[in-house]
């Protein structure tokens, strides 16, 4: 080989070594991105194909015993809630919410409490919370007609000035309440 | 096996969310049933109602709520007023008439602190005017009408779904004229009675009792039924 032969050779390879040095940077990691773009993506497919095929293409049934798991903590979670929010015994309400009101002013009472047919005559307590001597208490009843008394420290006190009409019943009278919205007169 | 513990996850979760819907403060016909059972009543008055009752309950005459009460209240009582209260109400039964509102008064009698004879005689005096009403206005039942009670049963918990019918209008009028003459009204005053009924019957109307089982008894209504019937609960000779 003459040496101008031997010149020419070497300058090609250091040319192509440098070459391979300078884009050694960019191929680093190459084949990890070419997986991450092919998995991420499925080229010339829109999206909303790929996701309606993903949902309607057939599988094999499988159970991960962690979702299994975790779909019955939530449905026994949600009833609980619902049946302790929905059903659970509600404490008595606000003369603001709606109900039928009964009320009695008993100044110096120890205990007011309201007996009825709805209740089966047990009694049921009212209160009196600022110490004025009204007692009070909302019950929501179903429409209908309900005859009722207040006990004052265990006596019997039958005629509520709010009442509908009274009736005389074994010798003393009750009181009775209309509930609910009736239609009046016959057609 | 997987399909299986699916299976079973599922129906768990189900129960548990059912359970705790119908976790409501019911008591059922087998209760009442159990504790009556158990219960210090007289054999004699204990062996009649655990005979009529399984009926009562199935056809609606007897409100489980209002029978619980009841019977703990009635069992604290004499043995004499236990006997007169438990004849009149299984001949009101026997009648296939209800006894719930009578079950209630009696609890209200007690409350009140009344003595038994007093109880006992208004018990009577309603139940005879209960059965005098119910045998004159039966003839007018309207015939479209018709037992409206539906026995629910979910799992263990049952529940009885109903709206009013033709017997509650038949209670209604019998306690209006009961409470005329408990109250002092003259037992003759038939038009003063029909007035009371009819007063009570039209606020009742569309809020406790159907409008148009009201507006029929309405018409049928006349002092001369309401002597009818008093006549008959009283066993008057009329003229």
């Amino acid at each position: 080989m003459r040496f101008d032969e031997w010149r020419e050779e070497e300058l090609i390879r250091q040319a192509i070594a440098d070459e391979i040095t300078a884009a050694e940077a960019r191929l680093e990691g190459l084949e990890e991105r070419v997986i991450r773009a092919l998995a991420s993506r499925e080229l010339g497919c829109p999206v909303w194909k790929r996701w309606l095929r993903s949902i309607l293409s057939p599988r094999t049934p499988a159970l991960k015993l962690a979702y299994a798991f975790a779909v019955l903590v939530l449905f026994v979670g949600v009833g609980v809630l619902i049946g302790r929010f929905a059903f659970a015994p509600q404490p008595l309400p606000a003369l603001a919410q709606e109900g039928t009101v009964f009320a009695l002013a008993a100044p110096g009472a120890q205990k007011v409490e309201l007996v009825g047919d709805f209740s089966a005559w047990k009694p049921i307590p009212l209160a009196d919370p600022d110490g004025d001597g009204v007692w009070t208490l909302v019950l929501k009843l179903p429409p209908g007609r309900y005859e009722y008394a207040f006990l004052v420290d265990g006596r019997w006190l039958g005629q509520d000035p709010n009442a509908d009409e009274y009736v005389r019943t074994m010798g003393d009278y009750t009181s009775v309440r209309y509930i609910g919205n009736g239609e009046g007169s016959s057609s | 096996m997987r399909k299986i513990f699916a299976v079973v996850v599922l129906v768990f979760a189900v129960a548990g969310y059912a359970q705790v819907q119908l976790m409501l403060p019911a008591v059922s016909p087998e209760d009442i049933l159990q504790w009556l059972q158990q219960s210090t009543l007289p054999a004699a008055e204990k062996a009649v109602w655990l005979r009529i009752l399984p009926k009562a309950f199935d056809d609606g005459l007897v409100d489980p709520k209002i029978a619980q009460v009841f019977f703990q209240r009635l069992v604290n009582t004499p043995p004499t007023f236990i006997g007169e209260i438990t004849a009149i109400m299984q001949d009101l039964l026997a009648q296939g008439l209800s006894v719930t509102h009578l079950m209630n008064k009696v609890s209200q009698g007690i409350i009140m602190g009344r003595p038994w004879t007093v109880i006992t005689n208004e018990i009577r005096l309603r139940a005879s005017v209960l059965a005098a009403t119910h045998a004159n206005l039966s003839l007018y039942r309207p015939m479209a009408e018709a037992k409206a009670s539906v026995r629910v049963k979910v799992g263990t918990f049952e529940f009885q779904a109903r709206t009013p019918t033709w017997e509650d209008v038949e209670v209604e009028i019998a306690e209006a004229i009961s409470d005329f003459i408990a109250g002092g009204g003259d037992i003759n005053d038939w038009s003063g009675m029909e007035t009371l009924i009819r007063t009570r019957l039209l606020q009742l109307r569309g809020r406790g009792l159907p409008s148009n089982l009201v507006d029929h008894v309405l018409q049928v209504l006349t002092p001369q039924l309401i002597g009818e019937i008093v006549s008959q609960a009283f066993q008057i000779e009329r003229r």
